[in-house]
């Protein structure tokens, strides 16, 4: 979040800036949590709110709204909606399940892996939606139950989305609002991540993994899959490898280079659009354009921009100084114990509500402890929050929208995942997660 | 002047909310015809059509909104249909059956053609009581239309 320069508020009625900021955030947060009207309606109606009622001038909310986070996203999704269509990612999943030979356990493994590797470096709605359909189509040709594969890629969306800069909502608002790097996030976490995936795939292995049995003739199926007839545009597949490969890149030396994110992520969505516009008359062009960018998820980003300026309104009001003094208070001042704090309320709290909501709430939060701690000192905390929000999302099927997305392709394909017997698994398998997350910010950084 | 009045729709086979897949097949097939209504004594439950049933024997990886794009590459799976298919065959036609609106024997005649200009399978013609009357197909409307023009 920018920070937002102070101006004295002229509430309506002379009412109190603090209450009516409150009162509309609460208001907010109490709906989109009834999951009633679609968040990205009540967000940008939040924000109006904001601006109505005095608490922002248009000027400090548009201040607030954080345009390298959305130039991020946007960007990355414009890249992955054209690299989809070369069907790259059905080919590195048929490939996978014929390394390990279509054996059951070896094919929960590796597609696990795909997913994880993908979600760390797209977004995780992307990376299931491009996943699970192989898996179904997999699990079905060897005639085995597909609800342990969905969980997995689900643990491994998750846990790989945690591993970098891009891979998840939290990371993309937090490095943006910190100006933590893409190398920071990887050095910082994705070796928690490997851990906290190879982990979890214990417990899998018990529960599932070693019960899993295919008939022969069902793996001689799936061996018989022609991964090469999956790519369906190879001088697509080239131009969109090559711009990724740039982009990611550009994500590791951006600090060097003095260049935030968004804007090489928007550059990359942009080059990309050229060299699928390259060759085609104005109105093919037009049309190719058109269907790339409807393909961008306008309800996140909207979201997005309705939150950062609801945000905006309490933080101006001067609601996240008092909750970062409670924080201090609740952990006297402790920095070990004020970090765990923030891993475990936000594992919990993403498990049960968005986690970009909540992540939008505690940037500023942490942000006010810069004068307890020194504003130097602060990376540990970041890393709690990370940690808590990426993996949080795992505990239940609404913890994060790549589970749900996950589940509504189970629901189709007759293994309907449901809420209380996934989360009865999955909740414990999130607070073991955390619990080796505390023990690596203990080591490293307490 | 609705399609109650025209001498256009025709007489259907139906079959009971009992019957199989199998034997819903075997009826369309012994009639050559490429859909049949389901109806609850006279009352219209719905259609099942063979699209229906070739539909369900694909995988569900493919079937979804953002499924896999294409199956080229997963060769004939001849076990996979297979499979599929002795299982559809077992299952109740109630389970597969679409619910093509029907069209009420009051529907205008120009409605009646735009509906069936956007239909796959012809349609059911039920009374304002939901009692199947008979069906409407795309050749139905043409002949008597030919007829009408020659007259």
């Amino acid at each position: 979040m920018h920070a937002v320069t102070p101006s004295v508020s002229q509430v309506i009625f002379g009412l109190s800036p603090l209450l009516i900021s409150v009162a509309v955030f609460l208001f907010t947060y109490a709906i989109i949590i009834t999951e009633k009207i679609n968040r990205s309606i009540v967000a940008l109606l939040g924000a109006g709110l904001m601006i109505f009622t005095g608490v922002l001038q248009q000027s400090e909310a548009f201040a607030g709204i954080d345009f390298n986070t959305l130039g991020l996203l946007t960007g990355m999704m414009v890249m992955v909606a054209i690299t989809q269509k070369s069907g790259i990612f059905q080919y590195v999943a048929i490939i996978a399940a014929k390394k390990v030979k279509a054996e059951p356990w070896g094919l929960l493994v590796m597609l696990s892996i795909v997913t994880a590797v993908f979600s760390a470096l797209l977004d995780n709605v992307t990376t299931v939606l491009l996943i699970a359909p192989v898996a179904l189509l997999i699990t079905d040709a060897l005639r085995i139950n597909p609800y342990p594969f969905l969980f997995s890629i689900i643990f491994a969306s998750n846990i790989g989305g945690t591993a970098t800069l891009i891979g998840d909502p939290p990371n993309i608002m937090i490095g943006s609002a910190v100006k933590l790097t893409f190398n920071d996030f990887l050095f910082n976490l994705a070796p928690i991540a490997a851990v906290v995936f190879a982990l979890t795939m214990i417990p899998i292995y018990f529960i599932w993994g070693r019960k899993l049995y295919a008939a022969p003739e069902d793996r001689e199926q799936v061996m018989a899959f022609d991964e090469r007839e999956a790519i369906t545009d190879v001088r697509l597949l080239k131009k969109s490898l090559a711009v990724l490969f740039l982009v990611i890149v550009g994500f590791v030396f951006a600090h060097a280079i003095h260049q935030e994110p968004g804007t090489i992520a928007m550059f990359g969505g942009a080059l990309l659009l050229l060299l699928n516009a390259i060759g085609k008359n104005s109105e093919e062009q037009a049309h190719e354009t058109h269907k790339v960018f409807s393909e961008v998820e306008w309800i996140t980003i909207f979201f997005f921009v309705g939150l950062f300026v609801v945000v905006a309104g309490i933080e101006k009001a001067g609601v996240m100084d008092i909750l970062a003094h409670k924080l201090i208070e609740l952990t006297g001042g402790d920095f070990a114990a004020t970090a765990l704090t923030i891993l475990w309320v936000s594992a919990v709290a993403s498990a049960l509500v968005d986690n970009i909501p909540f992540v939008a709430t505690m940037i500023p939060v942490i942000q006010n402890l810069a004068p307890v701690f020194g504003a130097e000192n602060l990376a540990p905390l970041w890393w709690s929050l990370a940690l808590g929000a990426c993996l949080g999302g795992n505990g239940s099927l609404v913890g994060a929208s790549a589970n749900l997305v996950v589940a509504g392709f189970a629901e189709r394909a007759g293994q309907p995942i449901r809420f209380l017997p996934f989360m009865l698994m999955a909740f414990p398998l999130m607070l073991a997660s955390i619990a080796v997350a505390s023990l690596y910010l203990y080591l490293r950084y307490l | 002047m609705s399609i109650k009045s025209l001498p256009i729709m025709r007489a259907a086979t139906t079959i009971t909310p009992q019957a199989s897949v199998a034997e819903a097949l075997q009826i369309m097939l012994a009639n050559r015809v490429n859909h049949v209504p389901i109806c609850d004594g006279e009352h219209y439950l719905g259609l099942i059509s063979v699209n229906d049933i070739l539909r369900k024997l694909l995988p569900a990886g493919v079937q979804m909104p953002h499924g896999v794009p294409d199956l080229k590459f997963a060769g004939d799976a001849s076990r996979l249909l297979g499979s599929h298919f002795r299982h559809l065959r077992e299952q109740k036609a109630t389970e597969i059956l679409n619910h093509t609106p029907p069209l009420e024997d009051s529907c205008p005649l120009l409605e009646a053609a735009l509906l069936l200009s956007k239909s796959p399978t012809p349609l059911p013609v039920v009374d304002s009581t939901g009692k199947l009357l008979g069906m409407l197909s795309r050749r139905g409307l043409l002949e008597y239309l030919l007829g009408e023009a020659g007259k």
